[in-house]
């Protein structure tokens, strides 16, 4: 019996003996694990992976292959290795074509013959790599739709992550690899271009030019403008037939001219601070300056100051400092302060001594070191007829009452007289008599409400607009004191607005803001601006306002600087500046 | 605690109390099933080679194990171990990897066992406390539940290895208790230790360390036919 069992015991040992062996396996495809992606910074990432099976016909190409995309391949960014003949880790460093902070993620990859293997993702935040570099591309001249073979470092090696462009316009990717990718250029573009290739959000602009037989730009005057302001262009092969149309950057502009070798365009307002590119299209062919165009705007922020909101304040300069005050309170009432701001030091100070009656709706005009405050309107008195200067020093004085009960207007100063229009009449205030006395030969301007009045060479201008409807457009009128002259200058071409204002640089009135009127409604606040030449009798739209919001805002100058300042929430007490240089 | 309270059973499933005196025998076979701790790093760093290890990112392990034990002489035995175990549940921090799969280790080990001298009389009588150590062969057969690894012929119809099984080789240590509740059966409950070599081409672990607590019943055969009698 004991001899049976042991051999029971033995016969079931050999049994799991046996049983435990296992066929030695050799696969039709090669084994590749992914490993962690490591030596992440901002010059590119090492990628790791082990070989574990060559496959029966061992591994031809091998590599990794990333991208943003969940489950990147070999038409993805990648980096590929020749035949490989053992087992065992492999890694690569990759310099280029990551983009900082993106996730990515990226496989390792094996072939042979007849099969590819991917080994597992994994996942990166990367840190960036080297930005694309172009160091030249062949050939240097090649008709429309041509390919060309750009030459450089750091490509990427996928065809869909290179982005070529020539004049704004992507270029088919034929072919990419790390160090050349060869391009197609597109069919509707020509001149002598600079190559533009993005890779991971970086971007190489070749040094040369790639010419394009075409029509072509050789240069534009002049390379730094504003909005409103004419670029000349000159180059050759323009056509005026078929549709003419110019870009600054992405912004659509208007061409007004075009000739063969010449075409002139306008800023649009719209655009503020920018350098970018200038393009134009002619028979539907689209070229490229050779050269960025510098856009800068006039406006800029420069102060904020603690004032309540008011609105119907009024404003003006005296000196080199800004005034603006009095106007509506917020709950109705007569507000009775005004701010002095210095722009040049940025000093402020409230000044809360008027001895006058409080107003909204005044008028003013300034002679030499004093400013004049008169009319107006006040809530307990009604018509505030008291007219008072404010000294360059800060002292107030009680002049010569306005002669009539009327508000709402706007005044100037010729030759040291003060003239002030308002209500359908307009009267001439002599500081040296303290008297008023009436110009009859003043037009009534009808409808149309003064919004603002200046001079400028011995006359007088009244910037005028219709309050009640703003059905019309609104226009300039001057008025020559030396022959008692009146005489009605260009309208605007803008469409109707409502309470705009308005200052004056040189010979140049700037007109803008306000409300948009519809239906006897004020709708919307606005924020073009339009310029006045009196030397040319011309407008032309300028940069836009910053902000559309709704300002209540006073205007004036100091010099050749416009400043607008906003009286009302939400932004009260902001000052803006605008230099037209 | 599980398998605290399934050992603790065992004495509610036999309580027979037994006075007799027993006597020994030459073979026993235990039945009985385990439960197992892996043991290792989540991540395995060569170099700069880091990948997710597959075996001690698995937090539940168990199976069965069927023992023949073979008296030798009144110290020491010989014997052979059926272990099979069903390994799941993969769970890591950072990696996907092998989320879903199961691991499945058919072992076999030879074992020397030294325990204590069989005794007439009290509890030695019917107790016996061993300790055995044996080498161990097996089989490891994993399991994906999604495609581990992506792979494409040029007809770019995708083809994918679903699971894969891998020879082990290693030694297990150990130590437990039977108890004989008559001249045919007991029960027994033992701690080991096991350590494997295994390798593969789906994962890096080169080997696979567990601690198993097993327990089950004794089924005693062949007596040994030298009976004492007290006076």
């Amino acid at each position: 019996m004991a001899h049976r069992s042991k051999i029971y015991f033995l016969s079931g040992c050999l049994f799991l003996l046996c049983s435990a062996c296992r066929p030695d396996m050799q696969f039709d495809f090669p084994l590749i694990l992914t490993g962690e992606v490591t030596d992440i910074d901002s010059g590119g990432v090492t990628f790791h992976a082990m070989i574990t099976d060559l496959s029966k016909s061992g591994i031809s190409e091998y590599g990794f292959a990333w991208g943003l995309e969940p489950i990147p391949d070999i038409n993805s960014s990648h980096v590929i290795y020749g035949k490989i003949n053992s087992t065992g880790e492999i890694s690569s460093q990759v310099v280029s074509d990551l983009a900082p902070d993106a996730i990515y993620n990226v496989r390792a990859f094996a072939k042979n013959e007849a099969y590819i293997t991917y080994g597992q993702k994994r996942s990166f935040k990367s840190l960036g790599s080297h930005p694309p570099v172009i160091t030249g591309f062949s050939p240097a001249a090649i008709a429309r739709g041509d390919s060309v073979r750009i030459f450089g470092n750091y490509f990427s090696t996928s065809n869909d992550n290179n982005f070529v462009k020539l004049a704004g316009k992507r270029c088919e990717v034929i072919r990419s690899e790390i160090n050349s990718i060869t391009v197609n250029a597109p069919s509707n573009v020509s001149g002598k271009l600079k190559i533009y290739v993005d890779v991971a959000g970086r971007t190489a602009i070749s040094e040369n030019f790639l010419d394009i037989y075409g029509p072509f730009i050789n240069y534009f005057f002049p390379n730094r403008a504003r909005g409103g302001d004419q670029i000349e262009i000159t180059g050759g092969n323009f056509s005026d037939q078929g549709t003419v149309k110019a870009w600054i950057g992405h912004i659509e502009a208007e061409a007004i001219f075009v000739s063969p070798a010449k075409i002139r365009v306008i800023i649009p307002p719209v655009i503020a601070h920018d350098t970018t590119t200038l393009r134009i299209m002619t028979s539907d062919i689209i070229t490229e300056a050779p050269y960025e165009i510098a856009i800068y705007s006039p406006w800029s922020w420069i102060a904020k100051i603690q004032i309540a909101p008011i609105y119907a304040a009024v404003g003006f300069s005296l000196g080199n400092k800004l005034y603006f005050g009095f106007g509506n309170g917020d709950v109705g009432d007569n507000f009775n302060e005004m701010f002095e701001f210095e722009p040049s030091s940025s000093s402020r100070r409230t000044i809360t001594d008027f001895p006058g009656k409080y107003r909204t709706s005044a008028s003013s005009f300034v002679i030499g070191n004093n400013a004049y405050i008169c009319q107006g309107w006040n809530y307990r008195y009604g018509v505030a007829i008291d007219t008072w200067s404010l000294s360059i020093e800060g002292t107030w004085t009680q002049k010569a009452n306005f002669p009539i009960n009327v508000t709402r207007g706007s005044g100037f100063a010729i030759d040291g007289n003060g003239y002030v229009y308002s209500n359908s009449s307009m009267y001439k205030y002599s500081p040296d008599q303290n008297s008023w006395s009436r110009i009859e030969s003043a037009p009534a301007f009808g409808y149309y409400d003064v919004a603002f009045g200046c001079s400028y060479q011995g006359k007088g201008y009244l910037v005028v607009y219709d309050y009640v409807a703003a059905y019309s457009k609104y226009g300039i009128w001057e008025y020559e004191p030396g022959n008692d002259n009146w005489r009605s200058l260009a309208l605007s071409p803008d469409s109707a607005r409502t309470y705009p204002v308005a200052f004056i640089i040189d010979d140049k009135i700037h007109v803008g803001m306000g409300w948009y009127v519809q239906n006897n409604t004020l709708t919307r606040s606005q924020k073009e601006f339009y310029e006045y030449s009196i030397s040319t009798n011309q407008w032309r739209r300028i940069t836009d306002f910053p902000t559309s919001e709704n300002t209540n805002p006073v205007a004036m100058n100091i010099g050749r600087k416009g400043y607008v300042v906003a009286t009302f929430s939400p932004l009260t007490g902001t000052i803006w500046e605008f230099n037209p240089d | 605690m599980k398998t605290i309270l399934s050992f603790a059973s065992l004495f509610f499933i036999f309580p027979t109390p037994s006075f007799s005196q027993l006597i020994d025998n030459k073979v026993n076979i235990s039945i009985g099933l385990s439960s197992a701790d892996l043991y290792g790093k989540e991540v395995i760093v060569k170099d700069k080679f880091i990948y997710p290890a597959l075996f001690p990112n698995y937090t539940k392990a168990g199976g069965f194990s069927i023992k023949s034990i073979y008296k030798l002489g009144p110290l020491f035995s010989l014997g052979g171990i059926v272990d099979n175990r069903i390994i799941r549940n993969w769970q890591s921090s950072q990696y996907d990897d092998f989320r879903g799969s199961r691991s499945g280790i058919f072992a076999l080990s030879l074992t020397f066992r030294i325990h204590n001298r069989y005794n007439n009389l009290g509890v030695w009588n019917r107790l016996k406390v061993f300790g055995e150590a044996g080498p161990v062969i097996g089989i490891s057969r994993l399991k994906f539940e999604s495609p581990s690894l992506q792979i494409s012929n040029r007809s770019n119809l995708i083809s994918t290895l679903l699971s894969i099984s891998e020879r082990l080789f290693g030694i297990k240590a150990g130590t437990g208790i039977e108890y004989n509740l008559n001249k045919y059966c007991g029960f027994y409950f033992d701690f080991s230790f096991h350590y494997y070599e295994i390798g593969s081409e789906l994962y890096l672990d080169n080997y696979i360390a567990f601690s198993q607590v097993s327990y089950g019943v004794v089924i005693r055969l062949l007596k040994d036919k030298r009976f004492y009698y007290i006076k």
